[in-house]
């Protein structure tokens, strides 16, 4: 890489000196030197620009799904040019696809409602890619709500969400969502402690009423959905359990769960407590926990459980006593257990801390098997001796937080205090080098640096902060996407992106040649269920027809008109509209908007979607299409007309 | 060889004009009058717990865990040893009780469990003269105030793995006390978080990780103390008002070695330090932060370090001056493309300076400016010194030397350089991390 790199301040030095005009995307007469001076470009900065720069109808190597942060979507983003290519709604109203306003999503957005209340926001946290062997197999995606521990399915099919999930068991999840290494389960820890299934009680128990749990939702990759019915929870001390991983090959039917409370710190700074961040920082140590999944399921599926909330859960004692749950003190405050990719290592950094420590499976295991444990915790959990699990640390530097690796045993370790990306040899447990990123950061993301075969090729650095590096936009700031070449020896920065939604906390990026969505929907398809629609639309079948339970309109979208283009309701009545996109042409997508009743769909190619909803205004309402879907868009429209009711 | 030349480059400036920091060893106390002598085995633990007594230990090892009641002072000779082989805190000093000399064992303890040689648990407690050795965690004074920490030798496990040391000394929401003449090595950490209106003086803390590690804590003052051959001599974060003068840090190394580091903090004057030999001498990320708030960097050797100052970004509202740039391989480096140039800068010795004094008033009639040649081939990759010299580095720059693409940045400027460095008496022992 230094080579190439070298090679190509040569060339440009040779095109400053010999003079002519280089490039003439500017202006016929402007040589590449001249922009540089023009624009205030350093060769790295134009070594980054061709590193990045993508041109048109050119696509990228890697796809980086991106949690949305309070938006409750996922972004989807090129690699390497950084180009949003996609939101994907999840938790949360989104008007371009219509998402919450047709009968389907608003149905599906009501599956996440939580003891009745109505969502409309959520803190999306860590997407999961599902795997098959533990690598990314392109097939589905999960995500979590950390502000009401609810789960989603994607379908990467076609990009959208299909199921959402929750239990009133745990009030708010973060350990969540990571998947087995085939996809048998999703994994959704709580983070807030408290009395289980929603119980009320006062603070000062928590230590004795406020607990955690784990959350195993078993997948059904055939029919694409959680289900719950075989999904189970096991419970675990209020220590505010953070991020997770699932073992995978060595340690396969293994999961980690990093806690960050195991002082029970519980806040009340007005009653006489310190600060919940002062008190949960106090220890030196929390607890990493080591769940044997696998033996869990098997505990459950033997009805060694208690339903609470409608979830089975494996009581505290039980996994205790069936030996599935131990502790290993950790560096405190940790954010990230990161199994090697083969396995038969946990890498796991305190963000107070300085240094990382990499535990060995096999230490782990072997321990655990001859129960061989140095104390318990205040609830009989056993708890393993740090210095014998351990291989060694690496003092990497101030505030590392979360890991990634590449395909040269290196590992790629975020440091929050620094702002910076180190590089580490997981061999050697040596530094090799560092590089700074802008501000504050958080997770990082290398392409399929989390899975067993990563790539090596890009990590993108979660920046939380901004401050200077973009246009000021008031004080609400973007947060920054850096994208960082770590093909080479030496890691360099090669682009800010900025993100304008807080807070997007995890992502994972996949060679986009393992994506193999569909490009348009089979006629008069419901994607949610993707089957059949249940009122059939057909083009040249469009009608009006009055049934006992209101007016159903069979309608149909296609450049450029609605088929029929006039509805005549009263007021009052019952609507029930079916709309399908016939189109069977790629992006030839319609929307349908009706002015005054809040109501806007997606059509896309062969997508049928519902309406249902009274006509409880009287008067005159354009309906349109709000896709410009041909040079007669504009035209695309027509009328609903509610007909007073009689006075 | 190399640290040999560096230092004799050192002492050719020393023509001493401050009294210099030097190493210490920590006082024992001197035994009170009138006391109640207390025999070896397990008889202190009955004794301490009667408050408002004053006992003296003999000779011998004394059974923990002790704790000494509010207003009860307990004093012993060095060969007095308090243990609790058995672990757990060995010994608890409540409100306004002492413990004075005698040495603390505490061997035995758990790393997970912190436990401590000595906890100082309530308002006005003070452990003076003590020696703490074999102690997982050393002297942890929890949500008290006005405690004293004076004149102990605290000796960490040295274990090669510096995460699974325990912190020397920590005050964890402990407020207006005093950390004062200690020797403290080999341990991981001296921290100060949530803590606030604190005095860390005349120490000196070596082999260890953090010198001084404050979070969340304001109005604290560090001063006069020696940082030898730790990580990070102090480090600063979400704190301000902090006074942080006549330290002297060397031998910073490692990922994060640094002399001095400020994050997110503001009112912070760094005066009068010596940031000796230090992979980054002052380390400044978003310092300061709130408006308002100012950073003051004034009368400083930055001398040695592989970066002087290193500005993670851009900075502002700062003020540097009249600091002595001495032999270091860089002198200012701004990462993420960023300068230094809305920084005020004057009245620094530059020892790269080149211009003249015609009117003889001892400041350059040129401005210093600094630029940066190979910071833009090298940006994104801070840790130049894992590069410089490679002929690799070398070659780059010289292409971007000679054949210039675009102008070097502008870092800084200095318009009023001094053209002497002022005199700095460093001796040989300062150096030394024992």
């Amino acid at each position: 890489m230094r080579l190439v790199h070298l090679t190509l301040v040569g060339a440009l030095a040779a095109c400053s000196s010999s003079g002519p005009s280089t490039a003439t995307s500017s202006g016929a007469s402007a040589s590449l030197s001249d922009l540089m001076k023009a624009r205030n470009l350093t060769e790295a900065d134009v070594s980054a620009a061709l590193m990045t720069y993508t041109p048109t109808g050119r696509h990228d190597d890697y796809i980086m799904f991106a949690s949305g942060g309070h938006s409750g979507q996922i972004l989807v983003i090129g690699i390497p040019s950084m180009r949003i290519l996609k939101y994907i709604a999840v938790f949360t109203p989104e008007p371009w696809q219509g998402y919450g306003y047709g009968d389907q999503t608003t149905k599906l957005l009501a599956e996440g409602r939580k003891r009745d209340k109505d969502l409309t926001w959520a803190d999306s946290h860590h997407p999961a890619l599902s795997e098959s062997n533990g690598d990314y197999d392109g097939q589905f995606l999960f995500i979590n709500d950390k502000a009401n521990a609810r789960v989603a399915v994607i379908d990467l099919k076609d990009f959208t969400t299909k199921q959402i999930i929750s239990t009133p068991l745990i009030e708010s999840d973060h350990g969540a969502t990571f998947v087995t290494p085939n996809t048998e389960y999703v994994i959704e820890s709580a983070q807030y402690p408290a009395p289980l299934g929603g119980a009320f009680a006062d603070i000062k128990e928590f230590k004795e009423k406020y607990r955690g749990a784990v959350v195993l939702w078993k997948f059904d990759r055939a029919k694409g959905r959680i289900d719950p019915s075989k999904s189970f929870a096991i419970e675990l001390p209020p220590y505010m359990q953070d991020l997770a991983d699932a073992g995978k090959k060595a340690s396969d039917g293994w999961l980690f769960l990093n806690s960050i409370d195991t002082e029970l710190a519980y806040g009340g700074n007005l009653e006489g407590n310190p600060p919940l961040e002062a008190g949960a920082s106090k220890n030196d140590m929390d607890y990493m926990h080591v769940i044997n999944w696998r033996k869990a399921a098997e505990i459950a599926a033997a009805g060694k459980t208690e339903t609470i909330a409608g979830m089975p859960v494996i009581r505290l004692q039980t996994a205790i006593d069936e030996k599935l749950l131990t502790f290993i003190p950790e560096s405190k405050s940790p954010h990230g257990v990161d199994v090697t990719p083969d396995g038969t290592e946990l890498v796991v950094s305190g963000k107070l801390d300085t240094h990382t420590t990499v535990y060995s499976f096999a230490k782990i295991k072997a321990l655990i098997e001859a129960g061989t444990y140095e104390t318990k915790d205040p609830y009989g959990v056993p708890v393993l001796s740090l210095k014998d699990t351990i291989r060694g640390q690496v003092d990497v530097g101030l505030g590392p937080l979360h890991s990634q690796y590449d395909n040269k045993g290196n590992v790629y370790t975020s440091l929050f205090l620094e702002s910076a990306i180190v590089k580490w040899s997981l061999k050697d447990l040596k530094v090799i080098e560092k590089v700074a990123v802008h501000y504050n950061v958080g997770h990082i993301s290398a392409a399929e640096g989390d899975t067993v075969d990563p790539d090596g090729k890009y990590l993108v650095a979660m920046n939380k902060w901004a401050l200077d590096r973009f246009s000021p936009v008031g004080p609400l700031l973007p947060q920054n996407f850096q994208l960082i070449d770590i093909s080479g020896d030496k890691m360099r920065v090669i682009y800010d992106m900025p993100i304008p939604l807080g807070e997007p906390h995890y992502a994972q990026i996949i060679k986009a040649d393992k994506l193999h969505p569909i490009e348009m929907y089979p006629p008069d398809t419901d994607p949610l269920t993707e089957t059949a629609a249940t009122f059939p639309v057909e083009g040249g079948k469009e009608r009006i027809e009055q049934r006992p339970d209101g007016v159903h309109v069979f309608m149909t979208a296609v450049r450029s008109h609605f088929t029929p283009d006039i509805i005549r309701v009263k007021e009052g009545d019952q609507v029930h509209l079916h709309v399908t996109n016939i189109e069977q042409a790629q992006d030839a997508t319609h929307g349908f908007a009706l002015d005054g009743y809040n109501i806007t769909l997606s059509l896309e190619p062969g997508e049928h979607d519902d309406v249902d909803f009274v006509a409880d205004r009287a008067g005159v309402f354009p309906m349109y299409c709000t896709e410009f879907c041909s040079a007669l868009h504009l035209e695309m429209a027509g009328y609903f007309l509610v007909e007073p009711k009689a006075k | 060889m190399r640290a040999a030349l560096r230092l004799a480059a050192l002492a050719a400036l020393a023509a001493c004009s401050e009294p210099p920091p030097v190493a210490r060893r920590a006082a024992a106390a001197a035994a009170p009058a009138g006391c109640k002598m207390v025999a070896a085995g397990d008889a202190l633990r009955g004794e301490a717990a009667v408050p408002g007594a004053t006992l003296c230990l003999r000779s011998g090892r004394h059974r923990g865990p002790v704790v000494i009641a509010a207003g009860t002072t307990v004093w012993g000779p060095r060969d007095a040893v308090i243990e609790r082989p058995s672990g757990g805190t060995v010994v608890d000093v409540g409100a306004g009780a002492a413990l004075l000399g005698a040495t603390v064992s505490g061997r035995g303890g758990v790393f997970d469990r912190e436990d401590a040689a000595v906890r100082l648990s309530g308002d006005g407690a003070r452990v003076e003269g003590a020696a703490i050795v074999d102690a997982v965690f050393g002297i942890l004074a929890e949500r008290v105030a006005r405690v004293t920490i004076r004149s102990n030798d605290v000796r960490g496990s040295r274990d090669p793995a510096i995460g699974m040391r325990g912190d020397t000394i920590r005050l964890w929401e402990t407020q207006d006390s005093h950390v004062e003449d200690n020797v403290v090595d080999g341990g991981r950490d001296v921290v100060v978080w949530y803590s606030s209106g604190n005095q860390i003086t005349d120490n000196q803390v070596t082999g260890g990780r953090y010198g001084a590690h404050f979070m969340y804590s304001h109005h604290n003052r560090v001063a006069r103390n020696r940082f030898v051959a730790d990580v990070v001599g102090v480090f600063a974060m979400y704190s301000h008002d902090l006074d942080l003068d006549s330290n002297v840090v060397i031998d910073a190394g490692g990922a994060a070695g640094m002399g001095i580091g400020l994050k997110d903090s503001g009112n912070v004057r760094v005066t009068g330090n010596a940031l000796i030999r230090n992979h980054t001498g002052l380390y400044v990320d978003a310092t300061p932060l709130q408006h308002g708030h100012t950073l003051t960097v004034t009368g400083n050797l930055l001398g040695q370090c592989d970066t002087a100052i290193t500005f993670h970004a851009s900075g502002h509202d700062g003020t540097f001056t009249d600091n002595d740039f001495l032999d270091d391989t860089a002198a200012v480096r701004v990462d993420g493309g960023g300068d230094a140039s809305a920084e005020a800068w004057h009245d620094n010795y530059w020892d790269d300076y080149t211009g003249y004094d015609l009117d003889g008033d001892d400041r350059g009639d040129l401005p210093y400016a600094l630029r940066s040649f190979e910071a833009d081939l090298v940006d994104g990759t801070p840790a130049l010194a894992f590069f410089h010299g490679t002929p690799a580095l070398g070659m780059a720059d010289l292409v971007t030397r000679l054949v210039p693409m675009a102008p070097p940045r502008t870092l800084l400027v200095d318009p009023s350089p001094r053209m002497a460095g002022k005199p700095w008496l460093v001796r040989e022992e300062d150096f030394r991390a024992d």
